[in-house]
């Protein structure tokens, strides 16, 4: 996610009584999974943008669970 | 009055779930201390037929047809219902918090639909928390209990039971399908006694005459009675069930600033909390004490809790209340209005074997006494070698005296431990 300034080992704040806008960077759960990622809502269509550009967006696909865990307020770097 | 009672499903294992979505759907159960036996389980846990308090041992075999079995992790199911009991609390201006999963709240001046309502408290702690509950509404505790109860046995009402809602002859079909032993303050012996005497369902037990209750069994049976038909009378302390957790907390009159007021009350409220683990008999294993300021006061908010373990299950107010003290002044922080402050008394069992004096002449000496007793005692009662003496763990204390070997990490609770999300 270093295109929203997160780094491997970094500590995220999560806000999980915010609703998740168009751009938030979001904890989701898919499919039993957490995973961050920035949240694309458009037109009504939703996606989850990869953290790497090169990857396809998630969309979801049916029969697949998906769950918006919270929203990312804050990051935390570790500067030692 | 209108009561409403706030439980969360399938507490422990909804804690465990939050942390690992992959758990969802799962058959899922909590095991006791020293990973003796069954003390929460998922729908899908009773399903392969797991019973509450069943042993572990009965039942790992069903690892192979998908069970998974966690040891408790109370700092986290502590930490969780802090945090539930919070968002609760917002929805009314009376709660009382019954036990780490229960919470009573007044919804008497509450003019909106109170099924709306609740439904509102429902969704709010499970956004916030990520706790699925249940809410049932009454006129008086014991009915709230029930519809608690049947808002959790009955899909049909999403979760949210209103009898106050029904009219006498909805209520009273209601109850005819319940066993009189669900009802809040009937235990198992008392629920015998009442089929001896043809009582087999709540409906039967609220027509019985409360004076007859009162001269065959107790003053509590009676009281549940006229609770039954309406009539506000049980406070929770006169409920004589041993309490799984017990709880002494208290909204300051005045907000506190300073460190000095608040170890006071909490080594009052240690005391308070110390005083009924006694007299039920019972120790605890430990305890979680809390602070916060008012969410009403416009200044600045902050509240932290913080869960203590001491090295053996102990009913000894000095043992708990040094605890207590030391791990107020590591959440206590300067400038701040504190409102609310309160232990919690946890993972309770019962005092049988540990004999001994509970206060004793000289601390240290009968601390150790207290110990060995205590050592003995759990060893006797979970297989030798449980509990280990010595200084093998010192430095770890968690693992010299309890086996848990299947437990989830301190995701709300401790920097190293918290979850991780991929990328």
């Amino acid at each position: 996610m270093k295109e929203a300034g997160i780094d491997d080992g970094d500590h995220l704040i999560v806000d999980r009584s915010l609703t998740a806008k168009h751009n938030s960077i979001v904890i989701a759960e898919i499919d039993g999974d957490v995973t961050v990622k920035r949240l694309h809502k458009k037109n009504g269509v939703i996606r989850l943008k990869a953290a790497n550009l090169t990857y396809p967006d998630i969309v979801p696909i049916p029969g697949q669970e998906w769950m918006i865990w919270g929203v990312v307020t804050h990051v935390i770097k570790d500067l030692l | 009055m209108t009561y409403g009672l706030t439980d969360g499903n399938c507490f422990y294992c909804s804690c465990e779930r939050v942390f690992r979505p992959s758990l969802k759907g799962k058959a899922l159960i909590s095991l006791s201390n020293n990973d003796g036996c069954v003390i929460s389980r998922t729908d899908e846990a009773k399903a392969l037929g797991i019973k509450m308090g069943q042993p572990w041992f009965e039942i790992k075999h069903l690892e192979e047809k998908g069970l998974i079995g966690l040891s408790s992790n109370f700092a986290l199911y502590g930490d969780m219902s802090d945090r539930m009991m919070s968002v609760i609390g917002r929805f009314s201006p009376r709660q009382e918090i019954y036990s780490i999963d229960e919470s009573f709240a007044d919804l008497s001046g509450i003019t909106e639909d109170l099924t709306a309502y609740s439904q509102k408290i429902r969704a709010a702690v499970l956004r916030e928390t990520g706790i699925p509950t249940c809410v049932g509404i009454g006129a008086t505790k014991t009915l709230a209990k029930l519809a608690n109860h049947i808002a959790k046995k009955q899909p049909s009402w999403s979760g949210v039971c209103d009898l106050t809602q029904l009219d006498r002859y909805q209520l009273a079909d209601m109850m005819k399908n319940i066993e009189v032993g669900e009802v809040w303050g009937i235990g198992r012996r008392i629920s015998k006694r009442l089929n001896e005497l043809g009582i087999y369902t709540v409906f039967d037990l609220a027509r019985m005459k409360p004076e007859a209750a009162r001269a065959e069994f107790s003053v509590v049976v009676g009281k549940t009675i006229q609770e039954l038909r309406g009539i506000s009378r049980i406070d929770l302390e006169e409920v004589a069930d041993p309490k799984k957790q017990i709880i002494s907390s208290r909204s300051f009159g005045l907000p506190m600033t300073d460190l000095a007021g608040l170890q006071s009350a909490l080594s009052e409220f240690v005391a308070i909390a110390c005083n009924k683990l006694r007299g039920q008999n019972s120790v605890a294993a430990s305890m979680q004490i809390f602070i916060r300021t008012s969410p009403f006061d416009k200044g600045k908010q902050y509240g932290n809790s913080r869960l203590v373990t001491p090295p053996y299950p102990t009913a000894d107010n000095l043992v708990f209340t040094k605890h207590a003290l030391k791990a107020l002044e590591a959440i206590w922080r300067p400038g701040f209005k504190y409102k609310k402050a309160g232990v919690m008394l946890m993972d309770i069992s019962p005092a049988d074997t540990v004999q001994g004096e509970l206060f004793p002449v000289e601390p240290e000496h009968d601390k150790r006494a207290q110990l060995m007793v205590a050592l003995d005692g759990i060893n006797a009662r979970y297989g030798r070698g449980s509990v280990k003496t010595g200084s093998i763990g010192f430095h770890d204390r968690e693992h010299w005296y309890m086996r848990q070997e299947r437990k989830s990490q301190g995701y709300t609770t401790n920097w190293n431990e918290v979850l991780i999300a991929r990328a």
